[in-house]
């Protein structure tokens, strides 16, 4: 089934999904299916992506921003105390210096027996080549590595940090007693001047820190996620109300659509009805006051002529309006067809005679060539003769009076077959099924003008297929007309030349 | 008085054969045609004096025949119509048409509106009325039946000469409505009739048709011809 049929009625979108479908082109079956999804979902999903990578973006930047204040936070604090304790003791150093034995003894001490101990578990301190001068660890001492970047940074002035796993080489000392530490590098500056001698470099323990950037990270993500998820609910929300809104909105104005096309069509009909039933009418009231009129004379002839007419034009406004009432009746379901076994010689032979008014004027040519097997049929005999009717009047209508109509009825499989053939205007190939659909009247100039509510053909159709059967029409422009219809066969028929009722 | 001849023009024969024996049944001669350019042709061809025309003919329709006879004759036309569809009989009577009648109709309203038409194109009850009459630049010639407007002459159909002569006889007064449709058409007439007519007045006779000076409406009462403003 196609997915777009679970679709309300909608426009569908071209470009948005025309480029989804580009971007989906491999996962057909998955843009297939949501194509057949709601605006609403649609709208869902798609923000709910949009809105979960933002969230996840921004949450991301926001938590390394605080991640990177809290370090910078903390490490500028300690740098200036370092450098504060620091410096002094390497205030003399020049550039190319190493550092004696006794000041590195001071400098030991600072790391156990003051403050700094407590913030600082241990430091180092670089030469602008890379080569350690300082470390408590002396094996260190002497011993040059590779500029890494942040020691570079700190070379050229500025203080920076980070949460180490103490994998590189230098860290031998500090990965024997830590697994993490918060590295900070400053520059260390010869007192009273800006000429940056070296780099400190310092460690400091992050448990605590670590437990407050994750409070931290935690409160900021809940924030971001809460936030998104408000927003989130809220358009959704919005969303679905309004889509909601349009449905119902559609839902009406297609319904008032329908209204006002049924209005129109009724109206339609009517004045179509009125028109059609106003001329037998007019006649009926026309011929009937002519022969009230008082000093005119009227010879038997015309008096009989008259009076023809106004029988004539009464049958045919009964006639139109039980077309209508049984057009009426096929719309409501409650068309009465009552079949019954009937020897199909004997249901034509009647229903050609029922049609002669139709057929009457000057005598015209019908011949009829009953089946050979002179079958039963299963058939409401009284609606036959109505079909037969109908389609006998139209080919007298649409076909002039010197061309015969000739009635054949075939034997068929199952079924009989019944042909209503004239030499007539015809029918347009586009037309021949249009011609049963209800006040069809045709296109050509004939068509239009010849009387008739336009009914009889749709009845017969609603008729013949109550009856289990098929009616259609074979015809070309100006070749004449073949209407056939089939009836079912009763079922006890023997299908013998001497038949008997069952 | 020589018979009148009637051309009637309907596309169902059943309804031809009854206007005609109707029509000849009173004395009136009659040809009968059912397409709209056969009925053309025939009152170009030979003197009639009245049309009774159906409005649904295949071809051209009624109101194409109206408007073409309009071009070369003010023989009265009575357009046969059907009930219920009053824009038609308004754009007839625009189209020069001068009454109608709908279907279905009775044999009596049928003899009846032919007998009055006729007769609205013959006689001139003026009694006593000087011959001719000068209203600003109109000049009618009432023995000739000749209508000049601004020293060219106008040619009206029968039902707007009887109108102008109306208001003739009583220029420079106000003709109530009413009075003015039942004297030109008779009783049982809504003001459509009338209003078409003043119109179709107007076009012919009135410099500014959109301005009139001759055929003034006094509203809510009627109408005048000449006068000052």
């Amino acid at each position: 089934m196609e997915a777009s049929e679970r679709e309300p009625a909608y426009p569908p979108s071209t470009g948005g999904a025309s480029r989804i479908a580009a971007l989906s082109f491999v996962r057909w079956p998955l843009f297939r299916r949501f194509s057949g999804l709601t605006l609403t979902w649609r709208f869902a999903l798609v923000s709910f992506v949009i809105l979960l990578t933002g969230m996840l973006i921004i949450g991301w930047w926001v938590t390394r921003q605080i991640e990177q204040g809290v370090l910078n936070r903390t490490a500028s604090v300690t740098a200036s105390f370092v450098s504060s304790a620091v410096a002094p003791l390497l205030v003399d150093l020049s550039e190319g210096d190493e550092i004696t034995l006794d000041r590195m003894n001071d400098l030991d001490v600072l790391l156990t027996e003051t403050e700094l101990g407590r913030r600082v578990v241990s430091f180092k301190v670089w030469s602008p080549s890379g080569e350690i001068l300082y470390s408590p660890d002396r094996e260190m001492v002497g011993r040059t590595f590779v500029v890494s970047d942040h020691l570079a940074s700190a070379l050229e002035g500025r203080t920076v940090s980070e949460i180490s796993d103490l994998s590189e080489p230098e860290n031998e000392f500090e990965r024997s007693r830590y697994s993490r530490l918060l590295e900070t590098y400053t520059p260390l500056r010869s007192l009273g001047s800006d000429r940056i001698t070296g780099a400190v470099e310092f460690y400091e323990e992050t448990a605590i820190l670590e437990a407050e950037l994750a409070d931290s990270k935690f409160r900021s993500w809940l924030i971001v996620g809460g936030a998104t998820v408000l927003m989130y609910m809220l358009l959704v929300g919005m969303v679905g109300h309004a889509s909601r809104t349009i449905s119902w909105q559609r839902r009406e104005l297609a319904h008032a659509e329908a209204q006002n096309e049924l209005d129109r069509m009724k109206e339609e009909f009517v004045s179509g009805i009125s028109h059609e039933l106003r001329t037998p009418l007019g006649l009926i009231r026309g011929y009937s006051t002519t022969l009230l009129r008082q000093n005119v004379e009227f010879s038997s002839e015309t008096g009989q002529e008259f009076l023809q007419v106004i029988a004539d034009e009464s049958a045919n406004l009964e006639r139109m309006i039980e077309d209508l009432l049984d057009t009426s009746r096929i719309q409501a379901g409650t068309l009465a067809i009552r079949p019954a076994a009937v020897r199909l010689r004997d249901l034509l032979d009647g229903a050609l005679e029922r049609a002669m008014p139709a057929l009457g004027e000057r005598g015209r040519s019908v011949t009829i060539k009953h089946a050979a097997e002179d079958p039963e049929v299963m058939a409401d005999r009284g609606r036959v003769e109505q079909v037969m009717y109908n389609l006998l009047d139209n080919s007298a209508r649409y076909s002039a009076p010197d061309t015969p109509i000739n009635i054949r009825a075939m034997l068929r499989a199952d079924k009989v077959l019944v042909e209503v053939a004239d030499r007539g205007v015809g029918i347009p190939a586009s037309e021949l099924e249009s011609v049963f659909e209800p006040f069809w009247r045709g296109r050509s100039a004939v068509a239009s003008q010849a009387r008739g509510t336009g009914l009889g053909l749709a009845v017969s159709r609603a008729i013949v297929e109550a009856q289990g059967g098929r009616i259609w029409a074979q015809s070309g422009p100006g070749r004449g007309t073949r209407m056939r219809f089939t009836l079912p066969l009763a079922q006890s028929s023997p299908i013998s030349d001497d038949s008997e009722p069952a | 008085m020589t018979e009148q001849h009637v051309l009637i023009v309907d596309d169902e024969p059943k309804y031809l054969r009854l206007i005609n024996f109707n029509l000849k049944s009173d004395g009136y001669g009659t040809s009968c045609v059912a397409t709209g350019e056969e009925a053309v042709a025939v009152a170009a061809a030979r003197h009639i004096d009245l049309v009774v025309l159906d409005i649904m003919l295949p071809g051209i329709d009624g109101f194409e025949v109206c408007t073409r006879i309009r071009e070369f004759s003010n023989v009265p036309i009575i357009m046969l119509t059907a009930r219920g569809h009053d824009e038609d009989k308004v754009k007839g009577l625009r189209l020069g048409a001068d009454d109608y009648v709908t279907k279905p109709f009775s044999a009596q309203e049928l003899t009846a509106r032919v007998a009055a038409v006729l007769r609205r194109s013959l006689v001139s009850d003026l009694g006593g009325a000087p011959p001719i009459k000068e209203i600003g630049r109109l000049k009618i010639d009432f023995a000739e039946r000749r209508v000049t407007a601004g020293g060219a002459e106008v040619s009206l159909t029968p039902t707007e000469y009887r109108l102008l002569s109306q208001l003739a006889l009583n220029a420079g007064k106000v003709v109530v409505q009413d009075d003015l449709i039942e004297q030109v058409w008779g009783p049982g007439y809504d003001s459509d009739v009338l209003r078409v007519t003043v119109r179709r007045l107007r076009q012919k006779l009135e410099r500014d048709p959109g301005d009139p000076e001759l055929v003034r409406n006094v509203p809510g009462v009627g109408y005048v011809l000449g006068g000052s403003r």
